[in-house]
């Protein structure tokens, strides 16, 4: 009677398990990955994982999807890349949809290869929506297309993206295993919460490095050297409107877009190399996402003794200061 | 002995005639499972203007296939598939978002409007009206008595032919890239015997 009992509740935990699936992570989470969506944005968790809910489900239960997440994204939202990859799968001439397994081929997606043996995937996306090309490389952060409902979507408003982080689908497979993903800014988020993004934004700077402050008589000119990483996922390309970084003075010391004593163009305090009153030129004409731009400028002792600061900050020039300020060189006249 | 060699060749001859027998019994089963076979297809034909035949056991899903109303480019698309409709829609229950196993292994034929007419070729060289995929080929064969384009290893389908009929274009392909999600019996060679079959109706 005893062992009979043993068998029945051993069945019945088999039974559940099989039933209800695993409730914990079953491996090592794929990390190193951000919210699909654009930096600061917010969306609800529609549906986490199959392996977290009760199967047979909604959906996210088979197998190739049962690690994907449902974000519930408006018509039109971007979605973004989770980290850098290749666009190795491209669809977007599709413009309907529908709670109805007939809708699912016509889906209009995205599928990002990481490099790394690992793939992201973003479905139901916008009819022409595409703000990436086939093959394109892009950095993490980089908008891919907007949301929207085609292929096969439910719930009211059916509106969202479909995402999961898949085994790179071999040339000519479309389907394959989705795993375990943990965002950087949210690990695993549970349902119905809206985790926001920290994804990177399109320009952003981070300083590294600069060379030291420098005692000057009047007049005389220094070299000075600062780093800054391209931590954004646009280049920086100074001959291109829109993307143009440069160093721009800023506050407290000469304050933003004033002139400095320490350095100017010519007609300017100092008669140095900088591009304009106010604004220093990398010194390269691109600067790619993860690189770093050098920006050499001269520093000139002004012609009485004192101490001089010199406050920069990056920018895009017409679009956006990046952040990072609070930078400053000093130069000491005796 | 002498009855030993008496006899021997009389069991010689009833060994090939027994032979004989069986190899005309097998060949006769053999015809006949083939004209059976033959009987037991069937020939479809669709609202969208083409004719395909289907082995036995094959039929149009209901459950996946589609007729799209009011739409400027889709006009819905037929999914033949070999699995019954109990079995489709269990695959379909525990899915939602990419199409998933129960669009595995079948054959579906696409109809979308054509109003400007476009080519074979300049539909499906087109990554928004054919998808993209890296590793895709994009040739010209012959197929349903046309010179057409045909897209291998596409975003979409394993393979797809695209024809080009007046003010409308049918895309003829397999969902074939993963056969582990294929219903038992059938093979690559079912779904290309499938879509070899395809005619475009006048």
């Amino acid at each position: 009677m005893r062992l009979r009992a043993r068998l029945f509740a051993v069945l019945t935990l088999v039974l559940a398990s099989l039933l209800l699936g695993p409730t914990h992570p079953a491996a090592a989470s794929y990390t190193g990955i951000h919210l699909p969506y654009p930096n600061g944005t917010a969306y609800n968790v529609n549906q986490t994982p199959g392996v977290y809910e009760t199967c047979p489900g909604p959906s996210h239960c088979s197998s190739p999807d049962n690690w994907a997440y449902d974000f519930g994204l408006a018509t039109g939202n971007w979605t973004s890349a989770v980290h850098t990859g290749t666009v190795i799968r491209w669809v977007f001439g599709n413009n309907t949809g529908g709670c109805d397994i007939s809708y699912a081929i016509y889906a209009n997606f995205v599928v990002l290869d990481h490099g790394d043996g690992y793939s992201s995937i973003y479905y139901h996306l916008q009819y022409n929506s595409a703000v990436v090309s086939a093959n394109q490389f892009v950095y993490q952060g980089h908008p891919l297309g907007g949301a929207d409902t085609t292929g096969w979507v439910c719930g009211s408003p059916g509106t969202h993206l479909h995402w999961a982080v898949e085994t790179t689908p071999p040339t000519g497979s479309s389907v394959t295993q989705s795993v375990q993903a943990s965002f950087d800014e949210a690990g695993e988020p549970a349902a119905n919460t809206a985790p926001t993004s920290a994804n990177r934004k399109q320009f952003s700077a981070q300083y590294l490095s600069g060379s030291a402050w420098v005692t000057l008589s009047p007049g005389q000119l220094y070299t000075a050297i600062g780093q800054w990483k391209n931590t954004g996922y646009d280049q920086w390309a100074f001959n291109v409107a829109g993307s143009s970084a440069r160093l721009g003075t800023w506050s407290p010391t000469p304050g933003q877009d004033q002139p400095s004593q320490v350095g100017g163009a010519v007609g300017c305090p100092g008669q140095t190399n900088w591009l304009s009153c106010t604004r220093i030129r990398p010194t390269t004409d691109t600067v790619d996402p993860d690189q770093t731009g050098w920006f050499q400028f001269d520093l000139i002792g002004p012609p009485t003794s004192g101490v001089y600061q010199l406050y920069v900050r990056p920018v895009i020039e017409g679009v956006i200061w990046m952040e990072d300020y609070g930078v400053f060189w000093q130069v000491t006249v005796p | 002995v002498r009855k030993l060699l008496d006899r021997a060749p009389r069991a010689g001859s009833r060994l090939v005639i027994g032979a004989a027998a069986s190899l005309v019994l097998t060949l006769a089963l053999v015809f006949i499972a083939q004209q059976q076979s033959a009987a037991a297809s069937t020939t479809f034909t669709s609202t969208f203007g083409y004719q395909i035949s289907l082995p036995s056991g094959w039929r149009q899903s209901t459950l996946i296939s589609r007729a799209i109303a009011g739409d400027a480019l889709h006009l819905g698309h037929d999914v033949f598939t070999v699995r019954s409709d109990t079995e489709e829609r269990q695959l379909a229950s525990r899915s939602e978002g990419t199409p998933g196993p129960a669009w595995q292994g079948v054959v579906a034929v696409e109809a979308y409007n054509n109003p400007t007419n476009l080519t074979s070729s300049q539909w499906a060289s087109s990554p928004l009206l054919a998808g993209w995929a890296k590793g895709q080929t994009l040739d010209v064969v012959t197929f349903d008595g046309k010179s057409i384009a045909r897209l291998t290893n596409g975003a979409r389908y394993s393979v797809a032919y695209f024809v080009a009929v007046p003010g409308k274009m049918l895309l003829v392909g397999e969902r074939a890239d993963t056969p582990t999600m294929f219903a038992a019996g059938v093979t690559k060679a079912t779904l290309d015997s499938i879509v070899a079959s395809f005619h475009a109706l006048p």
